[in-house]
This record gives C-alpha cells, sequence and structure tokens, in this order.
C-alpha cells in the first residue's frame, strides 16, 4: 500500500522536526531494510553500517522526497546500492540469488519486496490486535521448531482435541482484522 | 475456514491456514531486528537541522609549508609518520592523521560529540567522539569526503574536502 496515510503523515511530520514520527518510521521499515541486508548476506555490524547510512541519507532527503508514500521503495533502492557497495568494497562475493539494482526486472524486484514488508508489517498489526490467547497459542504453532500438541495442552491448559479448532478461529480472528482486511483482494 | 466467501483469487497465504500461520510467522521473526540496528537509525535524526560551520584547512603534512618552515610552531614531519591534517573553526580544531587502517583524530579543547563522514553522494557513517575528544574511523574511506562534526555542547563544524589516497 503505497500510498498508506499513516506513512505520509510521518514523512510529513519528520519533515517538521517531529523525533516521535521519525523513530515511528524507523521501527516500522527497520525489518524492510534488514530483510534487503539479509538477501546480500549482510548480517552484524555490517548491516548496522549499512542501515546507518541508508538512514542519514534519508535525514537529508525527507525535505526532497517528492513523494512520501514513495518512501519504501526509496528505502528498498538505497539499502541495495549500500549493500552492493559494502561487498565490492570487501571484494567479497555477490550472492547469486541477490537482486542487482539497475539490471533488468529491478522494479519487480523492488515492488515485491515492498509488497512483502507491507504484507507483513499487516500482519503483525493484526497479529497484536488478538486476544492473548490466541497470540499465544499461534507463537507456538509458527515457532521455529514448532511446539507439540502435547506441549501447547500442557503450557496452556487446553485438552489436545481442542487444538485444531482454537488454531482455526484464531487465524479466522486474525482474517478478519481491520489491517489485514484492507489486504484482501477484492 | 478456507474463507470460501466468493474469493477465488485470493492468494494462498490468505485462504490456507497452513500457509497463512507460516506467513505470520516469517512477519514476527522478521520484526526482532537487532536493537543496535534500530537504535543507529534514530540516532540519525540528531542531523536533521543542523547547520555546519566550514573549519579552514590549517595544516596538511603532505603539502609544502606555506610559510618558512622557521616561522612554524608545528615540527615538520619527516615523511615517516601519518599525514597530518589540521581543520579550525573559530575556537575548535579538529586534528586527524591518516594511518593505513585508520583515520584517527581529535577535538581541541577536548570534548564529546559525533563525527558524520560525508562523501560526494552525501552522508555515509557516524563514529562517536569520547570525552577526550577522540575518534576514529576504521577503515579510511576509499573516495574523499569531509568531516562533520557535532559536539555535545551544540557546535557544529565542517571540513574540507580530504583525499586519503591522493
Amino acid at each position: 500500500m503505497r500510498d498508506d496515510p499513516v506513512v505520509v503523515d510521518l514523512v510529513l511530520r519528520a519533515r517538521e522536526g517531529d523525533a516521535a514520527a521519525w523513530d515511528a518510521i524507523v521501527e516500522r521499515y527497520a525489518p524492510l531494510v534488514w530483510g534487503v541486508c539479509g538477501r546480500y548476506r549482510v548480517t552484524g555490524s555490517d548491516a548496522d553500517d549499512v542501515a546507518g547510512g541508508v538512514w542519514l541519507r534519508l535525514v537529508e532527503r525527507l525535505d526532497t522526497l517528492h513523494e512520501p508514500a514513495a518512501l519504501p521503495g526509496w528505502l528498498v533502492r538505497t539499502t541495495q546500492r549500500q549493500c552492493l557497495q559494502l561487498l565490492r568494497a570487501r571484494k567479497r562475493q555477490v550472492p547469486v540469488d541477490a537482486p542487482e539494482p539497475g539490471a533488468r526486472g529491478e522494479e519487480d524486484g523492488v515492488d515485491g519486496e515492498i509488497l512483502v514488508a507491507e504484507r507483513r508489517h499487516a500482519l503483525r498489526t493484526a497479529f497484536a490486535e488478538l486476544p492473548a490467547r490466541c497470540r499465544e497459542l499461534l507463537s507456538m504453532l509458527f515457532a521455529e521448531p514448532p511446539a507439540s500438541y502435547a506441549e501447547i495442552s500442557a503450557a496452556l491448559g487446553v485438552p489436545v482435541g481442542a487444538i485444531g479448532p482454537s488454531r482455526g478461529r484464531c487465524l479466522d480472528r486474525l482474517r478478519r482484522s481491520r489491517a489485514l482486511a484492507a489486504l484482501q483482494p477484492a | 475456514m478456507d474463507g470460501g466467501d466468493g474469493v477465488t483469487d485470493a492468494p494462498s497465504w490468505w485462504d490456507d491456514d497452513d500457509r497463512l500461520l507460516e506467513e505470520l510467522g516469517h512477519a514476527v521473526r522478521e520484526a526482532r531486528v537487532p536493537e543496535s540496528f534500530v537504535r543507529a537509525g534514530k540516532a540519525a535524526f540528531a542531523w536533521r537541522t543542523v547547520d555546519a560551520e566550514l573549519a579552514e584547512l590549517q595544516l596538511d603534512s603532505l603539502l609544502p609549508a606555506r610559510e618558512p618552515a622557521g616561522l612554524r610552531d608545528e615540527p615538520r614531519p619527516d615523511g615517516s609518520g601519518p599525514r597530518v591534517l589540521s581543520f579550525a573553526a573559530g575556537e575548535l580544531s579538529i586534528e586527524a592523521e591518516i594511518h593505513p587502517d585508520a583515520v584517527r583524530g581529535q577535538l581541541v579543547p577536548a570534548q564529546s560529540g559525533a563525527v558524520l563522514v560525508r562523501d560526494d553522494d552525501g552522508p555515509v557513517r557516524e563514529v562517536p567522539v569520547d570525552e577526550v575528544g577522540w575518534f576514529v574511523i576504521e577503515p579510511v574511506p576509499a573516495r574523499r569526503f569531509r568531516l562533520h562534526v557535532r559536539t555535545s555542547a551544540g557546535a557544529s563544524v565542517i571540513t574540507g574536502w580530504i583525499d586519503a589516497r591522493p
């Protein structure tokens, strides 16, 4: 959702010097920047350096960003470039599956990154609004490795036979949430 | 449970319970980015409204002395030590030594703050300045750069361009 009014509002407020709005931008898009770094196998303090450079650039670009809604795309492209620069400076190999900025189909790659990031942001928002029982249950189910029904039964004090139906009800609640419903195809 | 209310072209992550749960797991885990990663991003905002005064080059040990050596206080380097540069704006001096592995610098008078390394493309990275005014930029920037210094007392100055490998 590139025209997300929340993002536009945050950018406008940050332009006015609102540090809380800036913090919210960083918190919201740190997973996006982190995810791009991961696809270039840039991790640890290298990832901190790349992200630091990306955010420092954004601070300067805030006023000239023509479309605040274009922020996610700008973040993806800038992070890709910074990762490549770092890898080349270190003479390290660029992972074969990492997107090459400027290559054909770049926009597909960028749009894909943004689409996934927005979907996951919506999923997190919807998940945070679920009742605590649902959050506990789903957390145990999507853990790596997932908890067994016996473990869940012991931890949450529910019969094993009730776990499957509860799982379905919690996921349905997730689908019906406002954040996720916006993503549902019409 | 499969959202069978007429939605036929919905993405499978939406319709299928297993896929939705998997995607939710990705979403929640992905948000667990290291705190240092987020902290660096938030700190960048401190550079938002900083207007900097230009710090003039006072000394570059690589350049011939601009006045007879006998009139200068600084000892002339004999070429074996690191290249030394000095910039000044008002009362604040920025001394920088270019070593093979790093740029080591100091603010005079000694005080804490932060240094932003900038190149032709814009800001590159930020390094801290400790209480005695020392800072380290490691590795040496590959391209020409300038140093934007922000002191804890609120002063903000920027050096001219430095080419570490002239």
